[in-house]
């Protein structure tokens, strides 16, 4: 096996070639792949029972990661965007801006690599997954929730469940604004892991006035968390318009 | 020489008539499956159809025109003699008329697209669109069986589109006893609703103590899903509610009727009071308690 992180825990996370078997355990879960014949097998065990199994047929040998991918796929995929819920209102006068930590739920995914384009084959999340609607139902989106705090200093997030990221906020309107959430893209968004540490990309939210709308504007923007960061190279959005309300 | 709508014309004119037509028949053809491909992946899919159906037969429509003329058929008598004709084929084909009107009205408005649930109220039809012809739509109905609509009963219907809204409600009420505490069953209920990942957080869940009703108190539950989850969620939670309640003790009654039988002639003076309560256990199976009460004075 070539490793590109170190192999020295049951449940670190990995992008390798399978050249026999590679098995990771996450609480109740565990991930298996391994060669079986001219394929790969692979299969997720809750407890004893085996309930997801997949059979991989590759050109040439499998590359295959175990990494955190964006919180979108449990229990299925419904949208592409975050919404995260701030525990307590934050109130901005005008042309402010704020620096601040947060903390969001990220899953765990069973990727494949075939020349070097990612595909998401299975992902658990050990945490309650949970959605919201943003907007109206006709043209709104159903967006991965979470509640955070809003911390000053980098906080200590939850092993396996809970990501950190980083967010510059900005008031440029003339009026003070309570922000109360923030919608952002996650899908194909990577993510960094340092062993058992797991970062998002920055987001810079703006609440600008258009249109004598009031509506803010957020960006996922490359950070310098250190660690590697999971490369899948999928196609990411990385701007959101969030004109419900905020 | 052949006598063609009182004009003689030679055969050669015939075949090369013939020739335009088929000409422009293969050109029609061609035309078809190039806007096929080039609009297929352009456009969203009853648009393309459609489009492609339109150039299709305007291609022809000039090929035929094409063809008459290269005949010398004199066109001021066809249009009058089509002008009559087409009176009384207005009357006629009225039908197909309006069908062929509703079809192009239904493109512009465009209520539901190819792929979509839907349920047309009025025709008591529900199930998938196949296709958006000039005349009819087609449907494949939930269970399976193909139906065709004529597209003026499509236009004028009521249509309820499933798949328009990425998220719906559903809607439950579930009837407790009233020796139930209905504030408990209620905060059960949430409790529930909230640690099922597919019930969406906003809107918020609702559940309401809402009707004291002849034989329970009725709750009404309310929890938003994403519009493709409705169905197998709906039909989830009801069940994850009815185990829920059973697993915590509290009771969803049957219906109960208390019957009182009138006085006799011979001014007896007890009332028989019979209250029927069914109940669903194996062992019990159905329970009938009658009691007498006396008359009050």
């Amino acid at each position: 096996m070539s490793l590109s992180q170190p192999l020295d825990k049951p449940d670190s996370y990995c992008r390798l070639e399978v050249d026999s078997r590679i098995e990771r355990r996450f609480g109740n879960n565990v991930l298996v792949v391994e060669k079986n014949g001219p394929g790969y097998d692979y299969r997720r065990f809750t407890g004893d029972e085996c309930v997801v199994k997949n059979t991989i047929a590759s050109a040439g040998a499998l590359e295959m990661g175990i990494l955190p991918v964006a919180p979108i796929h449990v229990p299925a995929k419904y949208g592409n965007n975050m919404m995260l819920k701030f525990a307590s209102p934050l109130v901005m006068q005008s042309h402010s801006s704020l620096d601040a930590y947060f903390k969001m739920p990220y899953e765990i995914g069973a990727v494949s690599f075939d020349n070097a384009k990612a595909s998401v084959i299975d992902a658990i999340s050990l945490g309650l997954a949970k959605y919201g609607l943003y907007g109206n139902p006709e043209d709104g989106s159903v967006c991965r929730s979470y509640q955070t705090e809003l911390y000053a200093e980098n906080p200590e997030p939850k092993m396996h469940q809970e990501a950190v990221g980083s967010v510059r906020l900005r008031n440029e309107t003339d009026a003070t604004q309570t922000v109360n959430k923030l919608v952002f893209p996650v899908a194909g968004v990577d993510f960094y892991y340092d062993h058992d540490h797991v970062f998002f990309k920055d987001v810079e939210a703006t609440v600008k006035e258009v249109a004598k709308k009031t509506i803010i504007e957020t960006k996922v923007v490359d950070a310098r968390w250190r660690g590697s960061s999971t490369g899948l190279a999928q196609h990411a959005e990385s701007q959101y318009t969030m004109e419900w309300g905020f | 020489m052949v006598e063609i709508l009182g004009a003689e014309v030679e055969l050669l004119t015939i075949v090369v008539s013939a020739v335009i037509f088929a000409a422009g028949v293969l050109v029609a053809i061609i035309a078809k499956v190039f806007t096929t491909r080039l609009m297929g992946a352009r456009l969203p899919p009853d648009v393309s159809a459609m489009l492609t159906k339109v150039v299709f037969w305007v291609i022809i429509a000039i090929a035929a025109f094409s063809a008459i003329g290269n005949a010398g058929v004199d066109f001021a008598g066809v249009i009058v003699a089509a002008g009559i004709f087409g009176v009384v084929l207005g009357f006629a084909l009225q039908p197909v008329v309006v069908n062929l009107l509703s079809g192009l009205f239904l493109q512009f408005d465009r209520p539901a697209k190819i792929g979509d649930p839907v349920q047309l109220v009025d025709q008591d039809v529900a199930g998938v669109i196949l296709d958006v012809t000039l005349f009819s739509t087609r449907i494949r109905t939930f269970d399976g069986v193909f139906i065709r609509v004529p597209n003026d009963k499509v236009f004028t219907s009521r249509i309820k589109n499933f798949s328009t809204h990425i998220a719906r409600r559903v809607e439950l009420t579930v009837g407790i006893a009233y020796k139930e505490d209905a504030h408990k069953a209620k905060k059960l209920i949430q409790d529930l609703l909230e640690s099922n990942p597919r019930v969406l957080t906003d809107p918020a869940p609702n559940v309401m103590v809402w009707e004291l009703a002849d034989n329970s108190v009725n709750l009404w539950v309310w929890p938003w899903v994403p519009a493709s989850e409705w169905f197998s969620l709906r039909q989830q939670i009801m069940e994850d509610i009815k185990n829920l309640l059973d697993k915590n003790g509290i009771e969803i009654p049957f219906p109960q009727r208390t019957v009182w039988f009138g006085e006799s002639k011979k001014g007896e003076k007890d009332r028989l009071a019979v209250t029927i309560k069914d109940s669903d256990g194996d062992d019990k199976k159905s329970e009938h308690r009658v009691h007498r009460a006396t008359r009050a004075g």
